[in-house]
């Protein structure tokens, strides 16, 4: 089953958007732009002609983001049309269970946003090698955590908007707009409670649950901020910078515990309903 | 005994869009090597017989024992194919992909799968295995989906409404593989129709259900003997009993 979703996953032309475009940004990068090591090996820097030198953490925020997008439209469509009726009584009436059908679809998932997310850092790995003379591997390890963690919180809360609604539009569009903002006025319900005066004791424990309710994009966040700014002041960054500087020994454990930790419920309900699900 | 099912319940209260429905199934039995046909008007719950043996729906009460399994148990289909009336294959898959790949997944023998892919198209009429299943017609789909449901090697075949949006050539070329299937390895089917001549000549077991309920149930032997043809005995419980009405 994992195998007929990732098939179905590589056919899709809007995920191949995004290595044909990681490679064609490397080339226009090589070709067009200039790339220099920031003096270490974990940044660099890179501008075209006159215009002033960006950091490095400026193209893998731009990147990062698109193919984040490419992914969120591209992945669920065949999810959607697995629970399509039609489809779902095919497959369901094979040997396999409702837990097999729904594993195999995060197992697809995971496996083929790894394989796009390799892609993308081999392209950047040659790019920086051959034009930046610097190989910075936790750069890349750091990626290969970023995108696919992202991937993870998004897509989970699509699956249960899927499982709940049928509709494809309707499950991208809410949870790409409403998880960032949400998980982010959770992440720091402190700060903003406080803000409009309703930090008491209640309200903060209830939205420190709540955190736990919901995919934690803004966790993922957190957790790379370094990835996006590993410019010149990168030692004073606190999360991913950290690990592009000291290494992984640097990584905030506790915050990737909490964010595969807020997946958990939307995931646990989704198969709850998956096996309840009738075709 | 391949197929067993007991005390079956399932019923939709009135919603939007349907109507109030209750399927009640005393009993039904399905035997290792018989083929046996459900029949009764559009609507009359043979779909949704159908997929409460396979756990696509959920009864409301009863019980289901298939292949020697609970139907639940993703064992009971291990040996069991089915093709159902309205199916989804992949649009951009060719039709050779979209059979490979599901052999994969239903752990058919993969020795020689390409020869019988070829034997197989062969019985069936079908010179468009490299043809994407999108650039298909109806009934080539149709074609296809029975190929994908005799690609293995089962026990028992479910086949709803399997020859809709076929041409008289090709049914026959099917309905020939499927009898010289059943006398060659003793293989079972059910098969669900509301058309008298599809199964006319093939069966030996028939229900004819209504409203939910099986109504009444014979054999062949029994049919012919005590109203002539098929058609006789489905219009005699179908037509009179709407005059009455």
């Amino acid at each position: 089953m994992t195998s007929l979703n990732i098939q179905l996953m590589l056919k899709n032309k809007v995920l191949w958007a995004w290595p044909i475009i990681a490679v064609l940004v490397a080339l226009l990068v090589g070709w067009y732009g200039d790339i220099q090591s920031a003096g270490n090996n974990y940044s660099f820097l890179f501008g075209s002609g006159n215009s002033p030198l960006l950091t490095s953490g400026f193209l893998i925020k731009q990147i990062t983001g698109f193919f984040i997008l490419i992914a969120i439209i591209g992945l669920p469509t065949h999810f959607g049309k697995n629970l399509e009726s039609n489809r779902a009584s095919m497959l369901l009436s094979k040997p396999i269970s409702r837990t097999d059908f729904f594993i195999s679809e995060f197992a697809a998932v995971i496996t083929v946003t790894l394989i796009y997310t390799l892609i993308t850092n081999i392209v950047l790995a040659v790019l920086l090698a051959v034009e930046a003379g610097i190989f910075p591997y936790q750069l890349y390890l750091g990626i290969l955590f970023y995108i696919p963690l992202y991937i993870l919180a998004i897509y989970v809360s699509i699956v249960l908007l899927l499982v709940l609604t049928r509709s494809y539009l309707a499950s991208v569009l809410i949870a790409f707009l409403l998880l960032a903002p949400l998980s982010g006025f959770l992440l720091e319900a402190e700060t903003f409670l406080s803000f409009m005066g309703l930090n008491t004791e209640l309200m903060v424990g209830l939205a420190d649950g709540l955190s736990y309710l919901v995919p934690s994009t803004a966790g993922v966040d957190k957790l790379m901020v370094g990835l996006e700014m590993p410019g010149p002041d990168a030692a004073a960054m606190p999360e991913m910078s950290g690990v592009l500087i000291n290494g992984f020994v640097a990584f905030n454990w506790q915050l990737f515990g909490f964010v595969l930790l807020s997946c958990l419920p939307f995931f646990l309900l989704s198969f709850y309903l998956m096996r309840r699900k009738q075709f | 005994m391949i197929l067993k099912a007991t005390d079956i319940s399932k019923t939709y209260s009135k919603s939007r869009k349907r109507e109030a429905f209750s399927l009640n199934i005393d009993s039904f039995e399905v035997q290792p090597g018989s083929f046996t046909a459900i029949l009764g008007p559009n609507g009359s719950g043979k779909t949704t017989f159908i997929k409460i043996i396979l756990d696509l729906l959920f009864a409301d009460r009863g019980e289901i024992q298939l292949l020697g399994h609970d139907h639940k148990n993703k064992e009971a289909r291990q040996k069991l194919s089915y093709l159902p009336e309205n199916f989804s294959f992949p649009e951009k898959f060719t039709v050779r992909q979209m059979l490979h790949t599901f052999a994969g997944i239903t752990n058919t023998d993969q020795t020689d799968l390409d020869a019988r892919i070829q034997k197989l198209a062969e019985a069936f009429n079908v010179d468009y295995l490299d043809k994407k299943i999108k650039d298909l017609s109806k009934g080539m789909r149709q074609t296809v989906a029975l190929l994908h449901t005799f690609l293995g090697d089962y026990k028992f075949y479910i086949l709803d409404e399997p020859f809709n949006g076929l041409d008289a050539v090709q049914k026959k070329a099917i309905m020939e593989y499927i009898l010289d299937l059943q006398q060659r390895q003793n293989v079972a089917i059910l098969i669900t129709t509301h058309i008298l001549s599809d199964i006319e000549k093939t069966c030996d077991y028939l229900h004819l259900i209504k409203n939910g309920s099986i109504i009444d149930a014979a054999s062949k032997d029994e049919i012919t003997e005590q109203h002539g043809s098929v058609e006789t005995y489905y219009l005699n419980h179908f037509e009179s009993k709407k005059a009455l009405q």
